[in-house]
């Protein structure tokens, strides 16, 4: 793990610190803010926590670093990433014409933006990969 | 593509998770190479024939019906 990581975490912490005492002295008066700092603070020492078990504990060190660079686990990644696309494009493919069916046009409009979206991050992203490869 | 990787382990002694470190790789990702469920890629294919001081031609076996 990084040292971006221990900054990212400590960072995260005190925005979620931030956030609650805004929340809780009055300063901002929605309580998604609330709940957004309590979950950055909780996010935040959960990563400091397994930094710190990575930076003491052998063992644990090496059971990560074979679990990030393991080939085959970056293959499934990729894999997930990839079938997540599709069957997302998929799902908004036929809700689009369910609720074209069912006459709500702005959420056909949201589900056929979302497609075209994914599609254009897909061909901008194969654009770049075949000029690095 | 097929392989003789668990035959080759087996007949040095050698643990699938000792075999996994040695290669900085999962234990998991071994079981799946045995199976033949996993294509290795070059590096870890030359990785593991080199380990047992081997071609990847005597490890891995190439066949027709692969490509």
């Amino acid at each position: 793990m990084k040292k971006q990581r221990f900054i990212a975490s400590i960072i995260e912490i005190v925005l979620g610190i931030i956030l609650v005492v805004c929340c809780i002295s009055g300063i901002i008066e929605d309580a998604y803010w609330n709940g957004m700092g309590t979950a950055l603070i909780f996010v935040g020492v959960l990563q400091l926590i397994r930094h710190i078990r990575y930076k003491t504990n052998d063992d644990y060190r090496e059971n990560v670093d074979i679990e990030v660079n393991d080939e085959r686990n970056k293959y499934l990644s990729m894999k997930a990433w990839s079938w997540a696309g599709y069957l997302f494009v998929l799902i908004a493919a036929v809700a689009a014409i369910i609720l074209k069916i069912y006459g709500q046009d702005e959420m056909v409009h949201l589900a056929s933006g979302s497609i075209c979206l994914i599609v254009l991050l897909r061909w901008g992203s194969y654009v770049v990969l075949r000029r690095k490869y | 593509m097929k392989n003789k990787i668990e035959d080759i382990r087996k007949a040095n002694g050698i643990r699938q998770e000792d075999f996994a470190k040695a290669m900085g790789v999962s234990r998991q990702t071994i079981s799946s190479l045995e199976n033949g469920r996993y294509n290795p890629s070059i590096t870890l294919a030359f990785k593991i024939a080199r380990y047992f001081g081997m071609t990847i031609e005597e490890v891995f076996i190439f066949e027709d019906d692969d490509i």
